[in-house]
């Protein structure tokens, strides 16, 4: 028994002794084995990629274990979640090497964690089920969509919650009517974007909150239309994903080269094919990109400060709205 | 045993409960718990139905050994068949593109019941039915044919003889049946996480949840709800379970053809999901091929390192479980009733709340790289009223006066245990052990809470890939996991057979 413990103990410490990224499920099997080999062949250090389902929950798991964390880096938050991190004081100040190389409306102005992608997020439906797709958030309540629609829980998703404040940017005040009114539509509520997403392939679903970017993704896969985004009339959301430098690293180093590893062209122009988000520098687009990703005429916005303030408040509303 | 059961689960319960007072603003929780009572106890009444009509007719109706030995096997093998393969099972039968859809849209007609109330009652109704059977099912086949005789005698029918004389009877044996499905569907965790949706999640599910969202509070609050109408359930159904019947030979009858349709729609529902979640994986090709191309990639480890941690998690926690309940169901079979009190202890408290009880102690006063070690802990106490059960039935076995005749031959009480007690009790042990085994590796609540994505069991690992765009590759590592809980479980079987009485 003894020996066992031990051998248990080892092989924990043993698995963290490189550096630790904390993520989401579609990071670690997508950018993450990009950025895993380069890392290790420039700096002769091994990283080692934690998923814990979502953005939301490696944030949740990061502030529950605090200083005695083992992760150096979170990789992944949006602005919104940057928000809950930045109340809970997890992250330390960094300004990149490259800060100049981001694009400048996407510049952080605090530092606290680095822009790495962005895209807008979307409705997306299976082309082969739904033949009228909805273009509004109106359409979204016709009762022909009746549990056929699937969204992310915005507590523990970075794509739920940007969903939640773009019907917030949509309606204002009013969004738990409109969320009263989904519900009759919705077939469930998923803890993150990779089991919606997966609902959708499955044929579970037929509408799920997704990104602009799914059409590409389609043609580029699958040479066909079978999901595609719609632009909804009322103006569409932009989510930022960010990486940041854990508060209680022992590795400061190795973590800021992480940081600036994220902004290098490598991996920059991996974003789109990869993560199907937009890079943040100025790196060429794959022609997939530019043929497919539909054009975006309005975009909302909600300042970062009311978000702040009413964050708390309005997942209370939500969750009264839903019964959860 | 109750050295065990205060310092792992009552003490990390108390803290729990100090460190995050539970708040009693429990209003906006009423609907969740009003449908978590409605829904396991709607759960618990069809699986009693169907547990009766197969009870019925292994009792009632004269049927070959081998066909009686099949039921007996299929009901014990879905007592341990892991939640989360069960839920797997009933994506691929009642999905949009399931089993059934594929068999019933030739006819016009389309089932889309996934993410409804139906699906969570038939998805727990199925998977507690082997529960009333273990229940009720010995107590009906052991009640005495004379009674049913002299009724026959008075002129009853069968159905007369079936409502005022077979029924009341067996009433106490039937209440704790239900209680024990309620219990099992109100704590109900993988078959609520994968075909419930949002409108139909269990407390244990909610717990997971607001501690993956860091609401402790709400968290705690939940967890002093569900503890006592968990307590509640458990209570009665313990104390409903021991009532005395009437006993004696058997009574079969060759007419009954109601209950011959009845059981053989239940077992198809217990078999149907359970099949498909075995064979669907090892009938797609694909699905293997995947699993190999990115399914261990995605994960972050492979079969073995899943297999590693899988089994030093199950073994330790089997073993520590057989030696407590060894000592616990001896005395309890000599009459120590504070024992099998403390033993059940661990049935009033769900796997989310312990774990959850554990996380909060390795945060204040451990490290999470314990998190292994405090896993081992919870499937051992998890495990403990099972075999406590199990090594009590055991125990019993060995008369009292043989362990006396050993010691006035001089035998100290090392020597009794190893060479009167051991040989006796060896096969309940086996059983304690395997059962122990079989019901770690199919725990998920307490591995998602514990682990922190950081190490990977056969559930947690088939749950991951179930539930992120790795479907296929989910279907292959579930068929190869349910194959090892199928091997240990008939390994526990054989062996128990191995008589060690000289």
């Amino acid at each position: 028994m003894k020996r066992l413990v031990i051998i248990l103990i080892l092989a924990t410490v043993l698995s963290f002794s490189n550096l630790v990224v904390y993520t989401y499920d579609s990071m670690v099997s997508g950018l993450a084995k990009d950025i895993a080999p380069i890392f290790e062949s420039l700096y002769g250090e091994k990283v080692s990629f934690v998923s814990f389902g979502d953005a939301g929950k490696a944030l949740s798991r990061l502030i529950i274990e605090g200083e005695k964390t083992k992760a150096d880096i979170i990789l992944g938050l949006d602005q919104n979640l940057l928000l809950k991190a930045e109340k809970y004081g997890i992250l330390m100040k960094y300004k990149p090497v490259n800060y100049t190389k981001i694009k400048e409306t996407l510049r952080p102005k605090e530092y606290l964690a680095t822009p790495f992608d962005y895209g807008s997020i979307a409705i997306v439906y299976n082309t082969e089920t739904v033949k009228n797709p909805p273009k509004s958030f109106k359409d979204l309540l016709d009762p022909r969509f009746k549990r056929k629609i699937v969204v992310e829980d915005p507590r523990t998703s970075s794509t739920g919650l940007s969903f939640l404040l773009w019907t917030v940017a949509v309606y204002g005040e009013k969004f738990t009517d409109y969320w009263k009114k989904l519900k009759e539509n919705l077939l469930t509520i998923t803890s993150g974007w990779d089991e919606a997403f997966e609902m959708l392939e499955r044929g579970e679903a037929d509408i799920m909150v997704s990104y602009l970017t799914d059409g590409a993704y389609s043609y580029y896969y699958y040479k066909s239309a079978k999901f595609l985004p719609t632009v909804m009339k009322e103006g569409m959301f932009v989510q930022i994903e960010y990486v940041g430098i854990v508060k209680y690293t022992k590795k400061l180093e190795l973590a800021k080269r992480f940081i600036e590893l994220m902004l290098s062209d490598y991996v920059q122009e991996k974003i789109p094919l990869r993560q199907w988000m937009f890079p943040v520098t100025d790196v060429k687009l794959p022609e997939v990109f530019q043929k497919y990703v539909p054009k975006v005429e309005k975009m909302l916005e909600l300042d970062p400060k009311e978000v702040s303030k009413n964050l708390d408040k309005w997942i209370s509303e939500w969750e009264e709205a839903l019964g959860m | 045993m109750m050295v065990f059961v205060s310092i792992f689960v009552i003490f990390p319960l108390v803290f729990l409960l100090a460190s995050f007072p539970p708040s009693f603003e429990i209003s906006k929780y009423t609907s969740l718990i009003l449908m978590n009572i409605f829904q396991a106890a709607v759960s618990a009444a069809v699986a009693l139905i169907g547990g009766i009509a197969i009870s019925y007719f292994l009792s009632r109706r004269k049927i070959t050994p081998f066909l009686r030995s099949i039921i007996h096997s299929i009901s014990k093998v879905s007592f341990i068949f892991p939640g989360v393969s069960m839920a797997l099972g009933f994506l691929i039968v009642f999905g949009k593109n399931g089993i059934l859809n594929q068999i019933l849209n030739p006819f016009g007609i389309h089932i889309n019941i996934l993410y409804t109330f139906l699906a969570v009652v038939i998805g727990h109704a199925f998977y507690n039915i082997p529960v009333v059977l273990y229940i009720t099912g010995t107590s009906w086949e052991k009640l005495s044919g004379e009674i049913i005789e002299a009724a026959e005698i008075d002129g009853a029918t069968p159905w007369r003889i079936f409502r005022s004389v077979e029924v009341p009877i067996l009433i106490p044996s039937l209440i704790s049946s239900y209680l024990m499905a309620f219990l099992y569907s109100f704590t109900s965790f993988a078959v609520v996480m994968t075909i419930g949706g949002f409108r139909y999640r269990t407390l244990e599910v909610e717990i997971y949840s607001k501690v993956s969202m860091l609401d402790f509070r709400g968290a705690s609050t939940l967890t002093l709800v569900q503890m006592l109408i968990v307590a509640t359930a458990a209570t009665a159904a313990a104390i409903l379970k021991n009532r005395d019947f009437p006993s004696g030979y058997p009574k079969f009858k060759e007419k009954g053809a109601l209950s011959s349709i009845l059981a053989f729609v239940f077992l198809s529902g217990i078999l149907l999901p359970m099949l498909s979640s075995l064979l669907y994986g090892l009938a797609n090709q694909n699905a293997f091929k995947l699993l190999f191309e990115r399914g261990w990639d995605f994960l972050g480890m492979g079969f073995f390192s899943i297999a590693f941690w899988s089994f030093s998690i199950a073994i330790p926690a089997a073993l520590i479980s057989t030696v407590v309940s060894t000592s616990s169901g001896r005395a309890s079979s000599r009459g120590r009733i504070l024992s099998g009190i403390f033993s059940s202890i661990p049935t009033a408290v769900s796997t989310a709340v312990l774990a959850f009880a554990y996380l909060s102690v390795l945060i204040k006063f451990l490290t999470e790289d314990l998190s292994p070690i405090s896993l081992v802990i919870l499937h051992a106490s998890i495990a403990l009223p099972m075999s406590h059960r199990i090594m009590e039935s055991g125990w019993m076995t060995v008369p009292r006066y043989i362990e006396e005749a050993a010691e006035i031959d001089g035998a100290n009480k090392i020597q009794t245990f190893f060479f009167v007690d051991f040989p006796m009790i060896f096969p309940a042990m086996i059983r304690a052990f395997t059962l122990s085994i079989a019901i770690s590796l199919s725990e998920l609540a307490g591995v998602l809470i514990l682990s922190g994505g950081k190490f990977l069991t056969f559930s947690s690992a088939v749950y991951r890939l179930m539930s992120s765009r790795h479907f296929l590759e989910a279907t292959a590592l579930n068929s190869v996991f349910v194959l090892i809980v199928l091997g240990i479980f008939f390994l526990g079987e054989f062996l128990t057979q191995i008589d060690l009485i000289p």
